[in-house]
Order: C-alpha cells, then structure tokens, then sequence
C-alpha cells in the first residue's frame, strides 16, 4: 500500500516536470532573436470600466490579436484616483506581458499623493490619444466667445463659475492656469465626473467648463452650450471654427494624453515591437471609425515623443504643486 | 444591556475624538464635514449612555452578548481568512480556496470528511470557473500560472 | 407612432433578438444575484461582444443585462440576507424577514413582479415623454443634490430598529468612513495614513459585502458550531412553503404602493449621478410613511419588498432619458451603456429620436419583453432560488465567505479589497449582534459624500451664501420634506405613548 504510494506520488512529479517543461520549451522557438508574444499581453487600466479611457484600450484589444499576434486582456484596476492599477503596473514584471494605460494621472498621481512610484517607472511606447481641452459656456450666457468671457470675467472677479471632472484633475489645472495666464478670477468647481459638470452647465446652474469634446458633444449640437476657447496648438478638426487659446494670446495647452507603457526595465526590443504593432492598429479603418464614433480624438506619437510629452506635464505639474 | 451599551459608545467617543483631532491638519475645506460629524458621533455616543440609563429595557434583549468563545471563533474566521490571501499569491485562487473551505468546514463541526473534501473542491473550481473563465476575471494563479 | 412600435415589435420579435433578451436576462440574474458582480461589470463584461453586433441587437443585450442585474440583487438579498448588489439593500430589510417567517418564495415572487412592474412603467416614461423629462433633470443643480442628499440621509430616522440612538450612531459612522480618501473639492487625502489604496476611500461594494455577506457566513459558522458543540438552539430558517405568486388581492393591495415606487425610482433615476440604491431607499421609505400598518415594516412586510424592487428597476428605464436625450450618462451603468451606443455611431440627442429611430423603439421594446421575462424568470426560479435553504448552514457559511472573497476581489482586481471586505465583516457582525441597523451605515456611505460634494459646490456658486438652498423652490421643499422625515418617527413615537397613558 504505502509502495504505490509512493509510486503515485512520484508519477505525479514527474507528470508535473513534463508539464512544466513543456512550458519553457513553449517559449523556446524563436524567430529573430525575439520570441514575444508567447500568451496572451495584459493591459492595466486604472480606472473603471465605461467611458474615454476604458474605450481607449477596449478599442485597440479589439484589433489586437491579428496583429500583435495574441491577445491584449484588459483589466480594470480602478481605485485611488488610479494609483492601484498603477502601482501594480509600475511593479509588474518587466517582461512585456503586462502594459498600463497611462494618463496624465501617472505624473499628478506622484506629485500630489504618497505613492511608490514616478512617471518614471513606466517606459513609454505610444501615445495613441490627444483629447484636447475645450471651454465651453451655455447658451443663455453673457458672452458667447472668449473675448467677451475674459472682458467678463475681469469686470466680475469670482462670478463665473467653471465646472471640471473633479479636484486635481487636468481640467482643473487647466481652470487655473487660464485663469493665471488671462489675469482673471474664476470660480473653478469640481463635480463627479465630466458627465456632471455638463449637465450642471445646461441646467444653467453653472457658467462654463473645462472638459473633452466627446462629454459636451450632444449639448453642442442641440445648441445648449457653445465652444469658446480651445486649449490645443493647433485648431480642432472636430470644431474648426473654435479659436485657440493662442489666437488669444494666452499660452495654455491642455489636453488628456492616453498611451500604454511597460514597466521599467522592459527588454528595449519589445517596446520596439510593441510600438510597430500598435501603430498597424491605429492605422487600420474600422480602429479609427471605432475610436471617432466614440468622439475620441487619434493623436499619434512615438515613444521619444510621448516622453518628451510626459516630462513635459512633469513641469507644468511641479509649477502648481509649489503653490 | 447597560454594560455593553457603554462601551459601544464608548469606542464610537473615541472614534469621533479621533477624527475630529486628526482633521485639524486637513485642508480648510477639506476638514469642515468630517469635523462636523465626528462632533455629531461624539454627541450621539453620549446620548446613547443616557438612552440606556433611561430606558434599560428599551431593546427587551439580554441573549445578544457576544460571548467570549464567540469572539474566539470569529478570531479563528478572520485569522484563516488572513493566512488565505497570504497564500493566494503562492498558490493561486483554486488551491487556497480549496484548503480554505476544507478547513473551516473542519474547524465548525461539518467533519463528514469525503463531503466535505467534494464540497470544497467543487464549489472552488466551480467558482474559479465562473470567474476566471467566464467572466474574464483574472484571479491570481500563483505557482499555477500557466495551466489555465 | 403606432407605425414605429409596429415595426420595432417587428425588429424585437426576430430569434436573434429574442435570444439576445434571454441571454441577457439570464445572465444578468446571474451576475446581479452574486454579490460582488455589480450591473455596471455585467455590462462592462459584455460591451466587447456587442462590437460585432448589430447595433439594436447590442443595445437590446446591454438593456436586458442592466434591468435584470438591477431585479436579481434582492434573490440573495431575500434568501441569504446579504443584498447581491448595493441597489438591494432595502430589499435585506424585510425580504429576509420574510425568509425567516417561511415566505421566501412568496418575497421572490413579490420582488419579480415589482421589479417588472418599476421597469414597464419607467420604459413607459422613457418611450412617451424622454424629451421633456430630460429637460426636467436639468432644474438639478448642486443645490439640490444636496437637499436630495439630506432628505435621503433623514431617512435613517426611519430605519432604526429598536433603539433610534444606535440607529443615527450607525448613520453618522457611516458618513465618517466615506470621508476617507482625498476630498472631492481640494482633492486633500483624509484619513489615508498615507496609504495611496485609501486614496478614493473604502469602495462601496467591499464594504457592502463585508456588512452583509461576510458578517452573515461569521454568523452561520459560529452559530452552527455553537450549537453542535453546546447543544444551543439557534432559530431554524423554515423550509420553502407557500405559493410563489401571491394572491390577486394582495396584488391589488400592492398596486398603489408599486405604483408611487415605481414614480419615484423613474424620476431618481432621470436626475443624473443619483442611482438605484438611494431610489429603493426613499421609496421604502414613502412606503412606510404612508402606509396605515407602519409596525409591519422590518418585520417581513410585503410592502417592504415590493417598494424598493419597483423603485430601483424603475431607475433603469429614468437613467436612460437623460443619456438617450442628452448624452449625459448619469451613473456608471449608463457611461457604459453610452460607450456601446457611440461604438456604433450613435450619437445620443434629439436626433437620436429622428435619425435612429429604429434602433431606439427597437430598444424600448426590447425592454419591454426584458421586463415581462423578469416576471417569468423570477417567479418561475423562485422554488429553485429557495432550494439554496436546504443546505447546512455550516456548509453555506465558507461558501458564502469565499463568494465574498473573489466578489470583493473582482470589483478591481485587487486583493485590497479583500482586506476592506474582513474589516467591515468584523465590524458588521459585531454591530449586527449588537443591535445595529446596517442599513442606515449603506445609506451614508451613499449619500454622505454626494452631499459633502454638493453643498461644497452651492457654497462655491453662491460665494458663501446659505441662501441658496432656501431660495430654490426644489431644493427648499426637499429640505422641508426632510426636516418632516427625519423629526416624524420620533414624533410618532411620542405620540403613540400619550395615547398609551
């Protein structure tokens, strides 16, 4: 009895180690000198499932298996203003199989909060989405562009009310900046989500907002609210006829960036590859529709770019973070 | 009831004495609400002492103390639970459930030692099924990691 | 228009779609009875299946997914007394009652056919006056959140149970732990210790599961191991009896109750950012205050099972007005179901109504039949639903403990939340054994932070000025609705000792 026991037993070790090996000779046959991927990649998305940035990376999973040649698997880690997701991002082993989407919040999150981790423990591979920040003001207001707003705003210091997504998000920065930038006293208001801030504009509870195209896009066509001031370098194709803040003389450029990134230390070559391959996605039709339909504006950068972008927010962060 | 009562109210006082003096380092802004109700708790605490001075009698029930062997045995819930997501690491979701439920089955009284080994088995991969397979949850495989 | 919902029957009526409605109900019962899996992860789980579907198809998944996840939560709510999603929490109150009385089936079948009737009658304010009802939604602006906010909050007064003092202690415990995290105005970190996974404060649905799941399976351990070891009697859930569908009279009697629910639920439902949970709160709440038997309440009234069931399906059909008509998705259900509509080129609007019509009567329809197969699913599983009694309570208790586990787990993957879920398990046991109503505490952590939020934001429009919430009509009749709520049950208390003397 205790014999084939022990017989089991070890048959079942040696089962084991056959499996196991089977395994690591999985990941074996290469090509090229770069045997990536071999299962499937993960993606880490620090914030819940449903809107822009959810999309962003469901959108580019969607297109991904032809590709990339296996899966992308999405996994929503919200919590923390997105410094859980993050964190498991920057400590996931470097080895390719686990990306984070990364925002703006991978810079502020740091800045403003004790996490265990810096915008520089994620190594950039493509920034695929520049949402660029629009004012925007309902209609039954005292002004109806960015003239007669500043002129008001200056005659009534602290009167007009500007909603954002929520304290210490980019709109609310950009709130302040403008307001540093043109001189003028807003009152910025942070609502739950720019869902919130939209409705409270309509309802004329509030004067304007800061947010993206894709939260305000119904109200502006049904004529309930009116784009102002963009904050982008360049005009929208979205909205063209809308001035940027430059065209005012007022140097704010704000924007929610979302990219992916790896963990620091990943093999160079893979975020080569992985740069190649998601810039094939986003070039494919359906990808494009998909994201336009979804009112997301497709920014193209590659990772030398995407960086000088992050360091960029980097600055302008540790600007606001003094005062 | 009496008894009980006060110390209740007494860990809520605590409680609301805590964060009303732990809030002075907040932001203005941010101190104002939780000032407010930690004040409130403070007050309902006390209020509750002279409830129960009052009105002994009000909750007619004197068998919802909870003993001291039940305080045991909710230690031994919240222990086992502890060592299970120190292990869910190491050995995955399945495994550790698996011991989990096999354990507790064991530890309050269900010892028909084959069912309770189905029972634990069954509902674990049933649950990992569920989860993991179909609804695209990804719960840690530990050691496992590449069997499913 | 009779042309429309002719050829949107006709678009309904296809077996696609009809096994999409099955599918969806199916799985939304599923998902929504198991606590942990919320409607909003349901939807998210399926959003990506309706890529490649045709956009009505799609749209008649999500929909079928969001009413039935919304109804299911009152099954495990009713049989195991541990709510399967937040909106069931009213549901515990005298849906487990009734479960210890012997009438589970008759509580399953109470809370399918109010949650069918909640869902027909705001799909009926959703077909026929989505328009203005949208443009109603928008007189709600942070002042009147807050006076929405402090009326719900005045609520716990009437959820107190036997001592009013335990009961505001629970109320006021449970707006102090939502202050944990950064504050929704200076975005300043309260109460983390540092601790960046304290950072948006302890999520709701772990708390939730530790209160009620966890705290019930410590319940059904030591109590079993108790009276093995000691031989102690503890009160043995009666089997399964009794019809599932209740007589034609109580229907009748339930009706007028059903009805104000439902009216309730829908117009919770349409103002954006409020939800199901507080909908069945206060309709349980308006249940009571009208009704002539308010004793029964808490101790299994029919009542109690029917009012928050109608009111939280009700907010299904009342959160899709201001998404279809405005594009404004007032909660996290709806940011979901508006990702799958745009994925489509559907653009939510005035002209979604005109350009798209088709999809959209398709839609309504659909949920139409979701509902009507809420009603049949849930009346005709309840003796299998109850079949869960039968097992041993040593037996239900870890697996209840497990399932509170990977529900806690899988909200954000993360094992985090498994730690807040023992904590509040501890902690509910403890104040459930005690005296403590739980309810009171999910009702704060709801709309504790809605109403710090809303008044910071009326202080900030009217620079200081507490004017503001007095010379709103809506935000002033709320607060003296709430005021009127909150001192009544004392009152009454009062009152009812002089007629005794």
């Amino acid at each position: 009895m205790r014999k084939s026991f022990t017989k089991v037993i070890s048959f079942m070790v040696m089962a084991l180690l056959v499996v196991l090996a089977g395994c690591s000779n999985d990941k074996a046959g290469n090509k090229d000198g770069l045997d990536y991927p071999t299962k499937p990649i993960k993606i880490i998305n620090p914030f819940s499932a449903g809107g822009p940035a959810d999309n962003t990376s469901r959108i580019l999973a969607n297109h991904a298996k032809d590709i990339v040649g296996k899966s992308l698997v999405i996994e929503n880690r919200d919590g923390g203003g997105g410094s859980i997701g993050q964190t498991a991002g920057a400590n996931a082993k470097p080895d390719g199989y686990t990306l984070t989407l990364i925002t703006s919040s991978i810079v502020s999150n740091p800045i403003f909060n004790n996490v265990s981790y810096t915008h520089e423990d994620f190594v950039p591979i493509i920034m695929t989405v520049n949402d660029p920040f629009f004012l925007v003001v309902g209609k039954d207001a005292p002004y109806d562009d960015a003239e007669s707003f500043l002129k008001y705003a200056k005659e009534n210091p602290g009167k007009i009310s500007v909603g954002v997504s929520g304290a210490q998000t980019v709109p609310a920065f950009t709130s302040k900046e403008l307001a540093e930038v043109a001189g003028i006293d807003i009152t910025t208001v942070p609502f739950d989500g720019e869902a919130l801030a939209v409705a409270a504009v309509a309802g004329g509870h509030i004067d304007a907002l800061i947010g993206n195209y894709s939260g305000f896009e119904s109200q502006l066509k049904s004529g309930a609210m009116k784009a102002i001031l963009l904050f982008d370098s360049e005009k929208s194709d979205l909205i063209p006829d809308v001035p940027t803040a430059s065209e005012h003389g007022l140097d704010v450029v704000s924007g929610s960036w979302r990219g992916f990134a790896a963990p620091k230390g990943t093999d160079p070559e893979i975020i080569e590859f992985l740069q190649e391959k998601f810039k094939e996605i986003i070039e494919q039709e359906e990808y494009q529709e998909q994201m336009t339909n979804s009112g997301i504006n497709i920014t193209y950068k590659n990772a030398e770019e995407f960086k000088a972008i992050i360091e960029d927010t980097y600055n302008k962060y540790m600007k606001f973070a003094g005062k | 009831m009496f008894r009980i009562n006060g110390i209740l109210a007494g860990i809520f006082f605590l409680l609301g004495l805590f964060a009303f003096f732990y809030s002075f380092q907040f932001s203005e802004v941010a101190a104002f609400w939780p000032k407010f109700f930690a004040v409130v708790l403070m007050a309902l605490a006390i209020a509750l002492i002279v409830d129960t001075k009052l009105k002994p009698d009000r909750e007619q029930v004197s068998e919802n103390t909870i003993s001291t062997r039940e305080y045991k045995l909710l230690a031994i819930i919240a222990a086992s639970t502890v060592i299970y997501m120190i292990a869910l690491d190491l050995l995955g979701f399945t495994v550790s459930s698996i011991v989990l439920l096999f354990i507790l089955f064991w530890i309050f009284g269900y010892r028909q030692l084959k069912n309770a080994l189905i029972i634990s088995i069954a509902s674990s991969v049933v649950v990992t099924v569920i989860f993991q397979v179909l609804l695209n949850v990804p719960l840690p495989q530990g050691l496992f990691e590449n069997f499913y | 228009m009779l042309e429309v919902w002719l050829s949107a029957a006709g678009n309904v009526f296809t077996p696609t779609n009809i096994f999409a409605i099955l599918c969806g109900v199916l799985f939304g019962v599923f998902t929504g009875a198991l606590p942990g899996l919320s409607s909003t992860m349901a939807l998210a789980i399926l959003i990506p299946f309706t890529f490649s579907m045709d956009p009505a198809t799609g749209l008649i998944l999500l929909g079928a997914v969001y009413s039935a996840s919304v109804y299911s939560g009152s099954i495990s709510a009713i049989l195991l007394n541990t709510p399967g999603t937040p909106s069931a929490a009213a549901t515990v109150i005298d849906g487990y009652e009734m479960t210890k009385r012997g009438e589970s089936a008759k509580a399953l079948g109470i809370a399918a056919i109010a949650s069918g009737f909640g869902g027909i009658v705001s799909v009926i304010a959703l077909s026929a006056f989505a328009p203005f009802l949208a443009q109603q939604s928008l007189r709600f602006g942070p002042p009147e959140y807050f006076a929405l906010a402090v009326f719900g909050l005045t609520i716990i007064s009437s959820l107190t149970g036997k001592s009013p003092v335990k009961g505001l202690l629970a109320g006021v415990f449970g707006i102090l732990i939502a202050t944990v995290g950064m504050d929704p105005i200076s975005g300043y970190p309260r109460f983390t210790f540092g601790h960046p996974a304290l950072l948006d404060g302890f999520a709701l649905i772990p708390v939730l599961i530790g209160l009620f799941s966890a705290s019930q399976a410590f319940n059904l351990m030591i109590s079993s191991k108790l009276s093995n070891d000691e031989g102690i009697e503890f009160s043995q859930i009666p089997a399964v009896a009794g019809k599932v569908v209740p007589k034609f009279k109580e229907l009748l009697r339930l009706t007028p109750n059903m009805g104000r629910s439902s009216i309730i639920g829908t117009i919770i439902g349409i103002i954006p950012g409020v939800g199901t949970d507080p909908a069945a709160f206060i309709a349980y709440n308006e249940a009571k205050r009208w009704s002539k038997d308010k004793d029964s309440f808490g101790k299994g009234s029919i009542h109690g099972v029917a009012a928050p069931e109608s009111s939280n399906n009700a907010v299904t059909g009342g959160s899709l007005i201001p998404l279809l008509s405005l594009g404004i998705p007032g909660n996290a259900v709806s940011a979901v179901f508006l990702g799958g509509l745009l994925i489509h080129g559907l653009r939510p609007g005035a002209e979604l109504f005109t350009h798209s019509g088709d999809v959209v009567y398709s839609l309504f329809f659909s949920l139409f039949v979701a509902n009507i197969l809420i009603i049949v699913v849930g009346i005709g599983g309840a003796r299998i639903f109850s079949k869960v009694l039968v097992v041993k309570p040593i037996v239900l208790g870890p697996i209840i403990l497990l399932l509170s586990i990977v529900g806690s787990y899988a909200i954000h993957n993360n094992a985090y939340d498994i730690w807040v879920m023992l904590l509040f398990g501890v902690i509910g046991f403890i104040l459930r054994r005690y005296g403590f109503p739980l309810a009171p505490i999910v009702l704060a952590i709801i709309l504790g932070p809605l109403a710090e939020t809303s008044f910071n934001q009326s202080m900030l429009i009217s620079q200081d000025n507490f004017g503001i919430f007095f010379n709103r009509p809506i935000s002033a009749v709320l607060l003296i609705v709430a005021a009127i709520t909150f001192v009544s049950p004392f009152l009454s208390g009062v009152v009812k000792k002089k007629k005794v003397a």
